[in-house]
């Protein structure tokens, strides 16, 4: 393949945008489900596939807990309030604005600690020096399939009595040395986002071994199936519909088989991309096993790459390849999101690229490296081509 | 009659909801849906069904701006984010509402200052509410009646006079009018839920009308996590409040058989009317039926004269299968409040608190069925002595 890259004036590599496709059980076991909540005319209040749902995730996650609810942000809203937190709450400077605003809502006064360098996840030594007399949680963010260092989250929350949990979405189904991510901190969140593996096109589940605190969480979100009676401050709604556990039960039944595709394509992206100076692909540690490979981040070392992620990602655009770029700082209204004071994150935000995964082939995963490689071949003319 | 109470046999085999569990057409909803169902779509976030309800409900309330949101609930702690008047930290909301209303001031960090309401029409009207009107308050929450609406001309003129912004709870009054005007445009804005009990099922969800297009734009940002979709930047606290277009299509698909649900509900409403009447004792809340309403509800006020308690009355007629409930009970100043809350006198909430008692409506409820819960009634009314005394005996 010698044609000209769309940038140097040639024609898109993909005729039509090459995006990640959302996981839709087909139509006719779509209607099926529709006939099930038709015929038996209920349509949400913790309904036959909510429960259902609720026990095959807390088979898969091997917890004592899964309470499904409408999605993550008020999820981690009715989970902060859940485990009766006040005060600063410390969490990754490199996350969603979500999680952000979530624990805000929650009453909580967000702290943010910058992450590692090599792990992407919270920096355990600074952690421990942002930790004040307020300070009454550590809430971690677990991306792109690794995890933080859980045991030493845990052992600082014990030193400092402080709870801690953790949203996980991106480690749904995956093993932390020998327990499976879920079971860690007082509870953990994952999102059902149609952006993963599992998705009811928006909801999450949150996992926990502790009856109270999921009593709490089942009474948090609404009168039906709220199970046992406990003091809580106050309620929110956050019921699944019966249609949004359907989706997310159709989508379960094939989490084995695209976990195994979702390999396939990394390894493709792993062969054929490790060769390039300056891209490098996120991997966690080795203490992860049973990977689900949703999401694949690379990492642009602008010096050795010669151009920015942001650059390359308008490259891979021109040849109608759609990567998400992660500009998560953009914002003023949070005074603590300040550059200076997270300077990992911000570097971070600004040389990540997430390359497609979900939905797409083989052949495709090549051809997009196969255009990676020619840019990087040349990367003196594309950069010149883009300082006009 | 052999009542179940003491024969252990229902009149009804399944239960009898107060809830409207109104189905759409199945064929309706997957059409809407399959128009964007396809391989890999989009089916969460600000896509085409959301978009397409927002302006046919704006259009079918007549107002200008619909913004449609994950459910009633968090609607409403969102508008009212939007509104509030800032430094000040009280809400004027009945007491004898929804019962999770205090709670949506708890989310806010505000304080409810629960109202009376009128004995006739159930609802905050003008004089309640400006006894609640202090330096503190922040916002007039208004929720209509179950049956008929509150008085909006009386709020929204209170709410002109202080200067203090009006929200409306009108998901009981979907669809009413109020001099012949559609409700869905009064005061700042009105709020309302698409849960599966509600007049429009969507499964769940919820909108907010008004015409009000700065607050409209700012309830959009505060939906989408405070993100600006056209700056791309963080604007403002927010919340993950987007509607699902699933629900959206259910939503839409109940729209399409609005009219048909009304004639429905009312050919219900009046064969209550009709066999409730000359029942001593027993008062069926009417609805107009000159102006415009949806019919939904069926609640009925136990007066002086009725020979039982309302919670006997309840029991009695729960052992029949029919889910008969009491209005709003407990009202929210007798809960147990872990926040704090405030009051004045609410000696007309006290009085109606133990008279009223929703009645079986809504798609589980034929014809035939109300004419077996109001020979109920009837029978209850003249045999209440033998009733009192064969209880008393049993328990003994």
């Amino acid at each position: 393949m010698n044609k000209n890259l769309a940038v140097l004036g040639g024609s898109p590599s993909f005729m039509n945008p090459l995006e990640q496709k959302n996981y839709l059980p087909d139509w006719p076991q779509f209607t099926k489900m529709i006939d099930g909540i038709f015929s038996r005319k209920y349509y949400t209040n913790h309904g036959a596939l909510a429960q259902e749902l609720e026990k095959r995730l807390s088979d898969l996650l091997e917890v004592n807990h899964a309470i499904c609810m409408t999605n993550t942000g008020i999820g981690l809203m009715i989970a902060s309030k859940a485990l009766g937190l006040k005060g600063k709450i410390i969490l990754p400077a490199f996350s969603h604005i979500s999680v952000l605003q979530a624990v805000t809502w929650a009453g909580l006064e967000p702290v943010l600690c910058d992450v590692n360098q090599e792990t992407y996840h919270l920096n355990t030594k600074s952690l421990e020096a942002q930790i004040d007399q307020n300070t009454c949680a550590i809430l971690g963010v677990n991306l792109f399939g690794g995890s933080c260092e859980y045991e030493k989250v845990e052992e600082i929350s014990a030193k400092f009595s402080l709870k801690s949990y953790f949203v996980s979405s991106d480690a749904i189904g995956q093993q932390y040395g020998n327990k499976k991510i879920g079971n860690f901190g007082s509870c953990e969140i994952f999102s059902l986002h149609e952006s993963n593996i599992i998705n009811s096109t928006d909801g999450c589940v949150i996992t926990t071994n502790d009856d109270f605190i999921a009593a709490r969480l089942r009474n948090m979100r609404s009168s039906y199936g709220s199970g046992p009676r406990v003091q809580i401050e106050f309620t929110g709604n956050g019921r699944m519909s019966e249609v949004q556990a359907g989706m997310a039960l159709a989508t379960l039944e094939k989490f084995e088989k695209r976990s195994i595709q979702n390999k396939g394509i990394f390894k493709v992206y792993d062969n054929l991309l490790s060769k390039i100076n300056g891209i490098e692909i996120f991997k966690p540690n080795d203490i992860i096993q049973n990977r689900n490979y949703q999401k694949l981040v690379v990492r642009i070392n602008e010096n050795e790459f010669g151009i920015s992620a942001s650059k390359l990602s308008q490259v891979l655009e021109m040849e109608n390849i759609i990567v998400t770029k992660f500009n998560l700082y953009n914002s003023n209204f949070f005074e603590s999101m300040n550059p200076a004071d997270i300077p990992i994150a911000f570097a971070l935000s600004n040389s990540l690229l997430q390359l497609p995964v979900r939905g797409i082939e083989i052949p495709e995963a090549q051809m997009i490296c196969d255009v990676i490689h020619r840019i990087h071949n040349n990367i003196d003319g594309i950069r010149i081509q883009l300082s006009d | 009659m052999n009542l179940a109470i003491f024969s252990g046999k229902p009149i009804f085999d399944t239960p009898k909801s107060t809830s409207n569990l109104v189905q759409p057409d199945k064929e309706s909803f997957l059409n809407y849906i399959g128009e964007i169902y396809d391989e890999g779509s989009q089916m969460s976030g600000l896509n085409y069904l959301t978009l397409r309800l927002e302006e046919r409900l704006a259009q079918e309330h007549g107002a200008n701006y619909c913004v449609a949101v994950c459910n009633g609930l968090w609607g409403i702690v969102m508008s009212i984010h939007a509104l509030r008047l800032s430094g000040k930290s009280e809400i004027v909301m009945p007491s004898l509402t929804y019962r999770r209303m205090a709670d949506i001031a708890a989310w806010l960090q505000m304080v409810p200052h629960f109202c009376d309401v009128d004995y006739d029409t159930l609802a905050m009207n003008a004089s309640h509410t400006r006894s609640c009107i202090n330096r503190n308050t922040a916002l007039i929450l208004a929720p209509h009646p179950i049956v008929n609406l509150c008085d909006i001309d009386g709020l929204v003129a209170l709410s002109k006079e202080f200067d203090i912004p009006i929200l409306f709870d009108s998901v009981e009054a979907s669809f009413a009018e109020h001099n012949t005007k559609k409700i869905g445009s009064f005061g700042d804005a009105e709020c309302f839920s698409m849960h599966a009990s509600k007049f429009l099922n969507g499964f769940e969800g919820g909108y907010i009308t008004t015409n009000n297009k700065q607050f409209a734009d700012k309830l959009r940002i505060i939906r989408n996590n405070g993100i600006n979709v056209q700056s791309g930047l963080v604007e403002s606290p927010g919340i993950d409040g987007k509607l699902i277009e699933l629900h959206a299509a259910m939503t839409l698909a109940s729209l399409d058989d609005k009219d048909n649900q009304i004639e429905r509900n009312k050919s219900r409403f009046l064969k209550y009317k009709e066999e409730l009447s000359g029942i001593n004792g027993l008062t069926l809340m009417e609805y107009s039926l000159t102006e415009k309403r949806s019919f939904k509800n069926i609640l009925v006020r136990l007066e002086k004269d009725w020979p039982l308690s309302r919670d006997l009355t309840i029991k009695i007629l729960q052992a029949e299968n029919m889910v008969v409930r009491p209005y709003y009970y407990p009202p929210l100043h007798k809960k147990e409040n872990k926040f704090p809350t405030t009051h004045g006198t609410l000696e007309i909430t006290e009085i109606l608190m133990d008279q009223l008692m929703l009645l079986p409506c809504g798609e589980f409820i034929s014809l035939d069925d109300i004419e077996i819960v109001a020979d109920h009634l009837k029978f209850i009314s003249h045999n209440a002595d033998s009733i009192k005394e064969k209880l008393s005996s049993q328990l003994s």
